[in-house]
């Protein structure tokens, strides 16, 4: 039983509730040498939705950079991605449409910033299994530096009906030492 | 041995108070996500900035950027070099029952190789934002302080909930 640590209020409940229905799948870590991608395989089809966690920073000479994904293998041009951003100063909205061979659904800090400085990325798959419909995605994501950085809302689809098996997650350069990713099961 | 995602602990005010902390936080984890229901005991209506300290940490060693909606504008902003990561809260003078909600995520809190990053989402009843946050430390995290800025209280039955997030 895990204890009460710390709370200072003037009232708590503190309840210990474990839960099985969010699960830890698999996690990589990239090593001294870098990756150019990161991948998940034999994803099990037994839960409901997933979602990715991660940290990533690129060894590209840039600010910041696009993550993207490819399902089970597909480099064909099957995804589409939509965002909303803010840099500080504007709000901007776009999209990627038509036969895009990748989905983008987070951000990586570059090599230009500070070492300590990773781009973070909440990713959500939803109903990755239901084969009665094409794979959506939804994130946030983004970078801060101290003086400028980017937030994004992002949404995309892949436009196959197929349950995801693998996941592979790809910088725009190369992942670069300490990028984190963190794949997660949730039970319907 | 820690489930995946678990409660650590919650909050919930009986009575008004001038802080909610979370202190001795496990090193079990891989990410905090913590969910605050503020509101504070200002008269005035609409919303307020929540002042986030972690660590106890009080130096000018935090900046965020964010994007706005509210059905006026939408919008960015930013801030640098600031002293606080700020939150959401909502004022009481807005209709009885209305807590802003902040939705927060410290990302792999206790990693010694990396900055703290927290990227959160808040909603109120004026506006809806996402906003991520940089605290400048490699330090791990091992509390979480939230104050109202102009020293008033958090309200009866403002709750906060910080859970732990396990990787393989």
């Amino acid at each position: 039983m895990s204890p009460i640590l710390g709370i200072i209020a003037s009232a708590n409940q503190g309840q210990f509730i474990s839960t099985t229905s969010y699960e830890s799948i698999a996690t990589t870590t990239v090593g001294a040498g870098g990756a150019s991608s990161v991948e998940f395989t034999s994803i099990p089809s037994t839960y409901t939705h997933l979602q990715i966690r991660a940290i990533s920073r690129v060894t590209g000479a840039t600010a910041n950079e696009n993550l993207t994904l490819q399902f089970n293998s597909d480099t064909g041009g099957n995804y589409n991605s939509h965002y909303l951003y803010g840099t500080g100063s504007a709000a901007v909205g776009g999209a990627e449409i038509g036969s895009q061979t990748t989905a983008i659904v987070g951000r990586s800090s570059g090599a230009n910033l500070a070492s300590g400085i990773f781009g973070v990325s909440v990713i959500d798959i939803l109903d990755y299994a239901n084969t009665n419909k094409f794979t959506a995605n939804r994130s946030l994501c983004g970078v801060d530096q101290n003086g400028s950085g980017i937030i994004l809302f992002e949404s995309s689809l892949w436009r196959n009906t197929a349950a995801v098996t693998s996941i592979k997650l790809l910088p725009e350069s190369n992942f670069a030492q300490y990028s984190s990713f963190a794949l997660y099961g949730i039970k319907g | 041995m820690p489930a995946t995602y678990e409660p650590i602990a919650t909050t919930t005010l009986t009575s008004p108070a001038a802080s909610i902390s979370f202190s001795s936080i496990p090193q079990t984890y891989t990410d905090l996500f913590m969910v605050a229901n503020l509101r504070s005991s200002d008269p005035r209506s609409g919303g307020q900035s929540v002042n986030l300290r972690l660590n106890g940490d009080s130096g000018t060693n935090y900046s965020k950027t964010g994007v706005y909606g509210s059905s006026t504008s939408v919008g960015s902003f930013r801030q640098t070099n600031a002293g606080v990561i700020e939150l959401s809260c909502t004022m009481n003078g807005t209709a009885a029952g209305v807590f802003a909600q902040n939705r927060v995520n410290i990302m792999n809190y206790s990693n010694a190789n990396v900055f703290k990053t927290v990227l959160y989402r808040v909603d109120t009843e004026i506006y809806a934002s996402g906003e991520i946050a940089l605290y400048r430390s490699t330090s791990a995290i091992t509390s979480i302080t939230l104050t109202e800025p102009s020293s008033l209280n958090w309200v009866t039955g403002c709750s906060v909930t910080l859970y732990g997030i396990k990787a393989a």
